[in-house]
C-alpha cells in the first residue's frame, strides 16, 4: 500500500481508479436495486429468466 | 382462540438467476486481480512512469463502451429488419446503450486525469477527446430518445433508427488519431501493422482489464435487460388497468348503462 501511495502522481492515479470503482459500484447497485423493485411486482412465472 | 391465518407473499425474485450470481464473483475477482497488477505489479513505464497504470481502466473502459454501442447498433438492426420486430432487441440494445455510456464516461474522466498528468491539463480540443466528447453527447441524446412519449414500438422504431447512425462515429473516434494531428498517441494495440509494442506484464495486465471489464459488461447487461422487460410489463399492465378504468367510467355514466 506504501509502494501506491508513493508513486508519482499518486492522487491522480487512485482518483482514477476510484473513480472506476465508485461509478461501476454506483450503476451496477442502481441496476440491481432497480430490478428487485420491479420484481417483486411480477410473478415468477412471468420472468423469463426463472 | 384461533388465530387468523393470511396468505403469505411468497418471496419473488429479481433479476438474478444461478449464471448471474457466479459471473458476478468471477466479475469481482477478476477486478480485484486487475487492480492488483494494475497498481502494484505491473512496472512503471520508461517514459511515463507510474501515470501508464490509468491505461489498465482507460483503454478497458472505451474499448467496452464501443463494444456496448456496437451490440446496441447490431440490436437495433435486428429490431428494424426482423421479420418479428421483437422488442427484446430494443431492450437489449437500450441496456447495452446506457452501459455504454457509463464506460465512455469512465474513459473521459480517466482519460483528462491521464492528460493532466502528460499534458499538464485536463482537457484539450483534440480530434480524439473532441470525438470522443460527441460519441458520448450522441448516445446521451439516444438514451433521452428513448425516453420520449409514444407506444412501446414507436419508441423503439425511432431509437433503433439512432442507434444505426450513430454507431457510424466509433471509426471516426478510433481513426481520429491518424486522420487529424492529435495530442493523444496512437493506438498501441490495434494500430495499422499489428505491431505490439508494450512489456509483456503490461500486455497481460491491459488484457486482464479486457476480460474484467467484458464480464462486468456482461452481467450488467443481463440484469438491465431483464429490468426493463420487468417495467415493460408492469407499464403494459399500468395501461390495461387504465383502460378497463376508463371503460367502466363510460359505461357507468351512459343514460343506458352500457358502453358502445
Amino acid at each position: 500500500m506504501t509502494t501506491v501511495i508513493a508513486m508519482r502522481d499518486a492522487g491522480f492515479i487512485l482518483g482514477a481508479y476510484a473513480a472506476t470503482v465508485a461509478v461501476i459500484g454506483s450503476f451496477a447497485l442502481w441496476v440491481l436495486r432497480a430490478g428487485r423493485r420491479s420484481g417483486r411486482l411480477v410473478d415468477d412465472e412471468e420472468k423469463y429468466w426463472t | 382462540m384461533t388465530p387468523t391465518t393470511s396468505p403469505q407473499p411468497t418471496a419473488r425474485r429479481a433479476t438474478g438467476t444461478r449464471a448471474t450470481r457466479v459471473l458476478g464473483i468471477v466479475t469481482l475477482v477478476m477486478l480485484g486481480w486487475l487492480l492488483l497488477f494494475g497498481l502494484v505489479l505491473s512496472p512503471a513505464d520508461i517514459d511515463q512512469g507510474d501515470a501508464v497504470r490509468i491505461m489498465y481502466v482507460h483503454v478497458p473502459t472505451v474499448w467496452l463502451a464501443y463494444l456496448a454501442f456496437i451490440v446496441t447498433a447490431v440490436c437495433s438492426g435486428l429490431y428494424l429488419f426482423g421479420k418479428r420486430h421483437s422488442l427484446g432487441f430494443d431492450r437489449v440494445a437500450g441496456a447495452s446503450a446506457e452501459i455504454g455510456v457509463v464506460f465512455m464516461a469512465l474513459t473521459l474522466i480517466s482519460g483528462s486525469l491521464w492528460g493532466r498528468i502528460t499534458w499538464g491539463v485536463y482537457w484539450q480540443w483534440d480530434a480524439r477527446l473532441t470525438t470522443t466528447a460527441l460519441l458520448f453527447v450522441t448516445y446521451i441524446g439516444y438514451l433521452a430518445v428513448r425516453g420520449l412519449d409514444g407506444t412501446r414500438e414507436r419508441r423503439a422504431r425511432r431509437s433503433a433508427v439512432i442507434g444505426l447512425l450513430a454507431v457510424v462515429e466509433i471509426p471516426l473516434v478510433h481513426w481520429s488519431v491518424r486522420l487529424w494531428r492529435s495530442l493523444h498517441q496512437e493506438a498501441t494495440i490495434l494500430d495499422t501493422d499489428l505491431d505490439v509494442d508494450i512489456d509483456g506484464l503490461m500486455l497481460f495486465t491491459l488484457f486482464s482489464g479486457v476480460i474484467a471489464f467484458t464480464l462486468l459488461f456482461v452481467w450488467l447487461l443481463l440484469h438491465r435487460t431483464r429490468t426493463i422487460a420487468l417495467d415493460d410489463l408492469l407499464a403494459s399492465r399500468g395501461l390495461d388497468r387504465a383502460i378497463a378504468e376508463r371503460r367502466a367510467e363510460v359505461s357507468s355514466s351512459s343514460p343506458s348503462g352500457g358502453g358502445s
